[in-house]
C-alpha cells in the first residue's frame, strides 16, 4: 500500500505575467488534495510576493528575495469540481510559472515534510549556478511509503530561458513550463517514490548558470507504512518505587516518572514480560504516576516548554491485569490537556465489565466485548485534541498474555465537542478517583507520532552490564575508581565495574556501589558495554531508555555526566553539570535512547548490539562522584509471522517497516531447497538440506532492503 | 512433447468466485487456478483442489507482505467438473482457471517449481528460473500484485530466450476493494537445463508475487485424451 505515481491524479502547467493568474486543473475529485508549485520572478532590486487563497503554505517565505523563489501551496479535502484558482503577486507585476497537481491518498493530516534548500531571497549577492541540489538538509521522512516531489526554479538575468535537466537519485520529471521575457524562468519538478525512510536528496543541472531554488515535498499516504518512533517508555525493570519522581538537574529534570500519587508498588507479581511490573493497589484513595511538564525547576517527560514540546497528539499502549474484576468503577489512565475535565479518561465499568473511553463529559464509549480477570489485557489509545473536538482511536487486545497472538480489537471511536484545543500536559497511568481496588500494568509506550497508533504487541526487556563483556577506561585509569560499601574505594577495573552494577533493584546506603571519579578529567569516561539481546526471529528493536542512579561520596555538589553509545554515535545525553548525587539518595536520571527528541532514531539490531553507556567526564570530582546504577529498558515490538511460500517458507516481519525479520524453510524430505536472497543488492543462496529446517535471520530495516526472496526446491522424480 | 494449454476459463473477480472451467478440458488434463488476495489474508480454497507443492509441502501461496498474494491451486480433472468456488478472500481476489494437457497422469503433474516475491515496488518483473530435468517441459510464469485497476493489459511481453512459443494466457486485474490481479504466461523449455529469469514490464509499478512452474510431459506411450467434452 502507500502512495504510487498514480495518486498524481493529474498535472497541469502554465505561466502568467502580472499580479495575478488562474491556475487551472480538470475538474477535481471530492476529497482529494491540490498542490501548487509556483516560481515567482523578481527584478533583481524589488521584493515580491505571492499568495493563493484557500491554500496553506508548508512553509511562508515572506517575499520573493530579489531573484525569485519557489512557493508551495497545498489545499486538501477539495470539493468535487474545483477547477480553477487564483494566484495573486503583491510588489507589482512578477512573471510566475506554475504547475499544479491533484492528489489521491495523500494523509491530509499529515501533509508531509516540507523543506527548502539554497532559497537565494536575500539582498546578498546571490550566485548563478550550473547544478543545484534539492534535499532535506539531512532529515528523514517518516514514512515508508510515500511520495517524494522535488520542485526547482531557475530565473536567468539575462533572459536566457535556462533548462533544468538531469536529475539525480531517481528522480523523474514529472512538469516543466517557463516564463520568457527580461529575465527568463523555468520551473521543474521531479518525483520519486519513496519506500524506504531516507534523507531524500536530488541534484538537477542547470543551463546556462541561473539563480536556483526548491522545494522537496515528502508525502505519506493514508494507509503508508510508517516508522515507529517511541517518545517514552515504562516497563517498571528498575525494581523499585522509591523516589519514582527524583532526578537532577542535569537534564531536563527528567524521571522515570513526574508525578506520583499514592504509592505504587513495583513487584514481580504479574509482570508481563521482563521481571518486574507496577501494582495500584489502594484502599479509598488515589494512586497513579503521570507523565508531565515540569515547571519548577523546569523539565519533566513532557519537556520545559509548552507551545513547543507539548505533543499534540499522544499513541499509548498499556498492559493492565487484574487478579479479580473491581467491584467499582476505576479510571485506569488519563490524558490531560491542561485539566482532567479538559482530557480524556480510561475506564473499567463494573456494571458492564468493560472499558470505556470518555472525553471530558461526553457520551462514554464502550468496549465492544467484556474483559477477563488472570490475563494481560491490552489498550492502544491515539488521543488528539488539537482542535475543540478531542478525538480519541483505541483499540483492545482482550488477551495480550505474551504466548498469545490475537491482535488488538479496534473500538468505536470517541470524540467530544466543545474542549479546549491544546497540547497534551500530563499522561497518567493509575486511578485519580478514592477508589479500594489493586490491578496491575506493565509495557507502557508512548509515542508523538499520531501515524505510530496503534503500537500494538510490544514488550520492555531489562538490559545491565554485560557480564561478558569488558568495561573500558577511555582516558586514564587512575581517574576512576570502583567502589563498595558506599564508598571504599578499589583500583578501577572492568570485572568490578560490572559486578558493581548488575543487580536490581539499586542499593542506595550503607552497601552502596558502583564506579566513580576521583579525578577532574572531563574527557575521561568508562564505557560499560550493555547485556546482548537477540531480537529475530521474534522481535523488532524499536527503542529504549536508560535509568541510572548517580552517587558521590558526600552531599556536596558533584559533577558526573552521562552518554550512551550505540556503535555509530556517542549520545551526550547528560551534562557534567550539577549531579545533586549524594551517599544516602536514590536519584534517577533517566533518559529516551535517542540523540535529538524531535527527530526519528532508527534502532536496528546492529546498534542494540553495540550499545554502551559512558560515564565520567567530571569537570568536578570533589566530592568523588559515580553510578550506582544502570538498566536500559528495551523496547521491543513483537514481529509478525507470515507465510511466505505455502508451509515451505515462512518469515517474521517488522510490524511497522515490513522489514522481513527472519526466514523459516522447511525443505521437504528428499528435496534439497535453496533459499536466496537479496539484500541491498547483494545476492545470498543458503543451501537447506530435504528434510530439515533452516532459519536465517535478516534483520531487514525495511521491505525493500531485502528484496527478492525465492525458493527452488529441487525438481520431481521423472515421470514414468 | 511438451504439454499444451488446451484454454482459459472466464476469469472471476466477484464474490462468490467461481472462475469458469476452460472450454474443452478433459478427464486427465491438470486443472489450475490460480488467484490473487491479500497478503497475509486466508489463502485460497477451493473443494478437490491443492496448493501447488513439492512433495508434500505446498509452496503456494506466494505471499508479498501485507501488498498481494498469489495462489496456485490445482487438480487432475476426473470425467466430471464442474466450475469450483473459491473461498478464503474476504477484501478481493480474481481468480483463473487454465487447463494443461499432456503431463504425467500420477504425481505431481510439475518438473519443477520455484516461487519468488518481490518488496520494491516497481515495474519490473523477474520471475525465478528453474533447472528442468526433462525435455519439453511447458513452464508456467505466473505473476500477482496489488495494484488497483481494472486492466486487461498490465504485462508487457515476456522475455526468456531459452523458451519458445510464449503465449500470454492470463492478464487480469480488478479494481474491487484494494485490488489486484493476476498473469499467466506459457512458453516451451524443449532441452533441459535451466531456464534463467524471465522477464517483463508492468504497467504500474507493485510489489510482485511469483510462481515458475515447469508442467512435465507425460512419459512416452502415456495415452493423452482426445476427448473434448463440453463446458459445464
Amino acid at each position: 500500500m502507500g502512495l504510487s505515481p498514480d495518486d498524481l491524479v493529474q498535472v497541469a502547467t502554465g505561466s502568467f505575467t502580472g499580479t495575478s493568474g488562474s491556475v487551472t486543473l480538470n475538474a477535481t475529485t471530492a476529497g482529494n488534495a491540490v498542490l501548487i508549485l509556483a516560481g515567482l520572478g523578481a527584478d533583481g532590486t524589488n521584493l515580491f510576493d505571492l499568495s493563493a487563497s484557500g491554500f496553506t503554505e508548508p512553509i511562508s517565505l515572506g517575499d520573493s528575495g530579489f531573484n525569485g523563489a519557489l512557493y508551495a501551496f497545498i489545499k486538501s479535502g477539495v470539493s468535487a469540481g474545483e477547477a480553477s484558482w487564483t494566484l495573486t503577486v503583491t510588489g507589482g507585476s512578477q512573471q510566475v510559472a506554475w504547475a499544479a497537481f491533484e492528489l489521491s491518498g495523500i494523509d491530509v493530516d499529515w501533509p508531509g515534510k516540507v523543506y527548502i534548500t539554497n532559497l537565494y531571497k536575500s539582498p546578498t549577492t546571490p550566485t548563478a549556478v550550473a547544478s543545484h541540489t534539492c534535499d532535506t538538509g539531512g532529515a528523514t521522512s517518516e514514512t515508508f511509503s510515500g511520495l517524494t516531489l522535488a520542485g526547482f526554479f531557475a530565473e536567468n538575468a539575462a533572459g536566457t530561458t535556462p533548462t533544468i535537466n538531469g536529475y539525480t537519485n531517481g528522480f523523474e520529471e514529472i512538469a516543466n513550463q517557463t516564463v520568457t521575457g527580461t529575465r527568463a524562468h523555468r520551473l521543474a519538478v521531479a518525483v520519486k517514490v519513496q519506500q524506504q525512510v531516507e534523507a531524500p536528496s536530488c541534484t538537477a543541472s542547470i543551463s546556462p548558470d541561473s539563480y536556483a531554488s526548491s522545494f522537496m515535498l515528502v508525502f505519506t499516504g493514508v494507509d503508508s507504512l510508517h516508522v515507529p518512533d517511541v517518545y517514552a517508555c515504562f516497563g517498571a525493570e528498575i525494581g523499585t518505587a522509591t523516589n519514582l519522581t527524583t532526578s537532577t538537574l542535569l537534564e531536563s529534570v527528567i524521571a522515570p516518572w513526574d508525578e506520583v500519587v499514592g504509592t505504587p508498588e513495583i513487584v514481580t507479581t504479574n509482570a508481563r514480560s521482563g521481571v518486574y511490573c507496577m501494582k495500584f493497589s489502594s484502599t479509598s484513595a488515589a494512586e497513579n504516576v503521570a507523565w508531565a511538564r515540569r515547571t519548577s525547576p523546569a523539565g519533566g517527560t513532557l519537556g520545559t516548554d509548552p507551545t513547543t514540546d507539548l505533543p499534540t497528539v499522544w499513541v499509548d499502549r498499556l498492559h493492565v491485569y487484574f487478579d479479580s474484576l473491581p467491584g467499582i468503577d476505576v479510571d485506569l489512565a488519563s490524558w490531560e490537556v491542561g485539566s482532567l475535565a479538559n482530557g480524556a479518561v480510561l475506564w473499567y465499568r463494573t456494571a458492564t465489565q468493560k472499558l470505556g473511553i470518555k472525553i471530558g463529559t461526553g457520551t462514554e464509549i464502550a468496549s465492544d466485548a467484556v474483559i477477563v480477570a488472570g490475563q494481560h489485557i491490552g489498550v492502544d489509545v491515539r488521543y488528539d485534541p488539537r482542535t475543540t473536538t478531542h478525538v480519541v482511536d483505541w483499540a483492545v487486545d482482550y488477551n495480550a498474555n505474551p504466548t498469545d497472538t490475537t491482535a488488538g480489537v479496534f473500538q468505536t471511536q470517541a470524540t467530544t465537542a466543545g474542549m479546549t484545543a491544546g497540547g497534551i500536559s500530563k499522561i497518567r497511568k493509575g486511578h485519580t478517583s478514592a477508589v479500594t481496588v489493586t490491578y496491575y500494568m506493565d509495557d507502557l509506550v508512548g509515542s508523538k507520532s499520531r501515524k505510530t497508533f496503534p503500537l500494538g504487541d510490544l514488550r520492555i526487556f531489562p538490559l545491565q552490564a554485560d557480564p561478558a563483556g569488558t568495561p573500558t577506561v577511555f582516558g586514564t585509569a587512575g581517574n576512576f575508581r570502583t567502589f563498595t560499601n558506599n564508598g571504599t574505594l578499589a583500583t578501577w577495573t572492568a570485572a568490578a565495574t560490572v559486578a558493581n552494577l548488575t543487580g536490581v533493584p539499586p542499593i542506595v546506603g550503607a552497601a552502596a556501589k558502583g564506579f566513580t571519579q576521583i579525578t577532574t578529567a572531563t574527557g575521561d569516561y568508562v564505557e560499560v558495554p550493555m547485556a546482548p539481546f537477540t531480537c529475530a526471529p521474534d522481535y523488532v528493536p524499536v527503542g529504549g531508555r536508560w535509568y541510572w542512579a548517580g552517587w558521590a561520596a558526600s552531599g556536596n555538589p558533584a559533577q558526573f555526566g552521562f552518554a550512551a553509545y550505540d556503535g555509530d554515535s556517542q549520545f551526550a545525553f547528560v551534562n557534567p553539570a550539577d549531579a545533586e548525587f549524594d551517599n544516602s539518595t536514590l536519584r534517577w536520571v533517566t533518559k529516551m535512547h535517542r540523540n535529538n527528541p524531535a527527530a526519528y532514531y532508527p534502532f536496528p539490531q546492529s546498534k542494540l548490539d553495540a550499545l554502551a553507556f559512558r560515564g565520567g567526564f567530571s569537570n568536578d570530582a570533589n566530592p568523588d562522584a559515580g553510578v550506582l546504577f544502570a538498566l536500559f529498558e528495551l523496547v521491543v515490538f513483537k514481529a509478525t509471522a507470515q507465510t511466505l511460500f505455502g508451509s515451505l517458507a515462512s518469515t517474521t516481519v517488522d510490524p511497522f517497516s515490513r522489514g522481513i525479520v527472519g526466514i523459516s524453510v522447511s525443505a521437504p524430505t528428499d528435496y534439497d531447497t535453496n533459499l536466496y536472497y537479496e539484500t541491498d543488492g547483494t545476492p545470498i543462496t543458503v543451501p537447506v538440506t530435504g528434510g530439515t529446517t533452516h532459519d536465517e535471520t535478516l534483520n531487514a530495516l525495511d521491505a525493500p532492503t531485502t528484496n527478492y526472496v525465492a525458493a527452488y526446491p529441487a525438481a520431481e522424480p521423472h515421470p514414468t | 512433447m511438451a504439454p499444451t494449454v488446451v484454454a482459459v476459463g472466464a476469469v472471476d473477480s466477484v464474490t462468490p468466485w467461481v472462475p469458469g472451467l476452460p472450454i474443452g478440458w478433459a478427464e486427465n488434463d491438470i486443472l489450475l487456478i490460480v488467484g490473487e488476495n491479500i497478503g497475509g489474508e486466508a489463502q485460497m480454497a477451493a473443494t478437490g483442489y491443492a496448493h501447488a507443492a513439492t512433495d508434500g509441502s505446498p509452496v503456494s501461496p506466494v505471499v508479498q507482505g501485507v501488498n498481494t498474494q498469489l495462489n496456485v491451486l490445482w487438480k487432475r480433472a476426473t470425467a466430471s467438473e464442474s466450475a469450483p468456488t473459491v473461498t478464503g478472500p474476504s477484501n478481493h481476489a480474481v481468480t483463473r482457471m487454465i487447463a494443461i494437457r499432456g503431463c504425467p497422469l500420477t504425481g505431481n503433474p510439475w518438473n519443477i517449481v520455484s516461487v519468488a516475491s518481490s518488496a520494491v515496488s516497481d515495474v519490473n518483473a523477474a520471475w525465478p528460473g528453474v533447472t528442468t530435468t526433462l525435455a519439453d517441459c511447458l513452464i508456467l510464469e505466473i505473476i500477482a500484485t496489488g495494484t488497483d485497476v481494472a486492466s486487461t493489459a498490465q504485462l508487457g511481453a515476456l522475455t526468456n530466450g531459452t523458451y519458445t512459443s510464449i503465449t500470454e494466457q492470463m492478464d487480469n486485474w480488478a479494481a474491487t476493494g484494494t485490488g489486484g490481479g493476476i498473469a499467466l504466461v506459457s512458453g516451451v523449455k524443449a532441452i533441459a537445463g535451466a531456464t534463467g529469469s524471465s522477464t517483463a514490464t508492468l504497467v504500474t509499478a507493485a510489489t510482485k508475487a511469483y510462481m515458475t512452474l515447469a508442467m512435465a510431459p507425460a512419459p512416452a506411450g502415456t495415452a493423452v485424451p482426445t476427448l473434448v467434452m463440453a463446458p459445464m
